[in-house]
């Protein structure tokens, strides 16, 4: 394990580090320390760069010192332009082109970040926010929340995030808001993602309460004709896209019924994303 | 297995948070969580090894000033059985169609709501959850590699670019 402490006045060149044949640094974000070493120092600026902006700017560098990193990647060159990429301690995937290895590793950083971070619990979910409060559209990957999500960005509700609901245990969902993951052609590229400025959109700063969780996915003619499910009964719902339940199931649980005993949940099948847009906001000026 | 008439809640393993009219519990074992209406979760609440079934009959219809039958709590119990809620397992009194005829019959004599609990299971790995997307630079989709493949997404891409347990 890798000894840390922190300071983030300066630039990355104070924070690098050599250790054997590789420069490490290492970062805090939402309360996990991670390490990261590469074999160059090109290397480990890009690294970092896309750690930065993957996290939406929110990664503090780390320098060597007095404490100890929880997880830790490595990054190697092994030979015609491919690169190694390691999770310390769990696996180690040969992935390709530097591109592909960068974008394989902000994914899988931000899947450690989502599982361990300390004091928020997040939960995969598109958010916007309507009238002061937050709805929570929960659902796996291809259940359609981007595209539901992006159609009520273009109609005015303030955008925060196409893949996570980041609870604080006061109740309140703060904004991951990244650039919206447009599929486009079969082809995903989460890390070359659209900007919510571009769909007429606005991204939130500021943390709100959830007035709503809308469980849904898209069956082509569908009617919407949702059933309001007890706050128990939602919950319980929420929990199979809570990504830290595993982990710690009683912090998960005491945040989930605080940000959502009150809050309305519905759940049933929607129709186009447009159409649907324009029945949730009916929906929220009646009832928040 | 036995039929005990004292039938005791299981703590151990548990994650318990109460909302209003409702209990969630989070099998730490199982992954499940479960959702107790307000009768379930109150027969839950006497199961204590010291009360039996006709006296949680008692208590309950006592709390709801109404008469509340010792079949009601024996379908609260089977539920909480079933759901792995008690320490020790019991036989079922009503199952199949006798549940079904109990369920009707209790329910048009009941006056409280009838016991329910509902149970879903926590995806085993987080990561079965979290986005995974398909990658890769050809034109096909047969080239697409699923990049969070590692962390527990399912291995391939289908033909809408999307990652999936079957490659189509």
């Amino acid at each position: 394990m890798l000894e840390l402490g922190s300071n983030e006045s300066q630039p990355f060149g104070e924070f690098y580090f050599v250790e054997g044949d590789h420069i490490k640094f290492a970062i805090e974000v939402y309360g996990v320390s991670v390490s990261v070493a590469a074999d160059s120092l090109v290397l480990s600026e890009r690294l970092f760069e896309v750690a930065d902006r993957a996290m939406l700017g929110q990664c503090r560098l780390l320098d060597a010192g007095s404490a100890i990193a929880e997880h830790e990647f490595v990054i190697t060159e092994s030979g015609s332009g491919n690169y190694e990429l390691t999770s310390v301690g769990e696996y180690t995937t040969a992935s390709g082109d530097l591109r592909q290895t960068l974008e394989l590793f902000v994914r899988i950083l931000r899947i450690k970040i989502s599982q361990f971070a300390k004091g928020r619990v997040f939960v995969h979910s598109g958010v916007i926010s309507w009238g002061g409060k937050a709805i929570m559209i929960p659902g796996n990957s291809g259940s359609g929340k981007t595209t539901l999500v992006a159609e009520c960005v273009k109609r005015g509700a303030l955008y925060f995030s196409d893949e996570y609901a980041v609870l604080a245990p006061d109740g309140l969902v703060h904004p991951f808001a990244r650039a919206l993951s447009i599929t486009n052609g079969g082809r995903k590229w989460s890390e070359d993602g659209i900007p919510v400025e571009k769909l007429g959109g606005r991204a939130a700063t500021e943390p709100v309460e959830v007035g709503a969780v809308v469980l849904t996915s898209y069956e082509p003619g569908a009617e919407w004709q949702p059933e309001r499910l007890t706050p128990g009964n939602g919950i319980i719902e929420v929990i199979s896209h809570t990504i830290p339940m595993t982990i710690d199931a009683e912090f998960s649980l005491k945040v989930l019924k605080s940000a959502l005993s009150r809050a309305i949940i519905l759940r049933g099948v929607r129709g186009e994303a447009s159409d649907f847009a324009e029945l949730l906001f009916s929906f929220c000026n009646r009832e928040f | 297995m036995n039929n005990p008439q004292y039938p005791t809640a299981r703590k151990a393993g548990l994650v318990v948070q109460e909302v209003p009219d409702e209990v969630l519990v989070y099998d730490l074992d199982t992954n499940k969580a479960h959702c107790l209406n307000k009768t379930a979760a109150a027969v839950w609440r006497f199961c204590d090894g010291k009360t039996s079934v006709p006296e949680i009959a008692q208590f309950l219809s006592s709390e709801s000033g109404t008469n509340v039958d010792s079949d009601l709590v024996w379908l609260a119990i089977d539920q909480l059985n079933e759901s792995s809620l008690l320490e020790v397992q019991v036989e079922p009194k009503f199952q199949g169609q006798s549940r079904r005829e109990a369920i009707r019959k209790i329910g048009i004599a009941s006056m409280i709501a009838l016991p329910i609990v509902a149970s879903l299971v926590a995806p085993k790995s987080a990561m079965a959850s979290a986005s995974c997307n398909c990658q890769g630079d050809a034109g096909t989709n047969n080239s697409l590699v699923c990049t969070t493949n590692p962390v527990g997404c399912p291995p391939h891409c289908n033909l809408a670019g999307i990652c999936s347990s079957t490659p189509n």
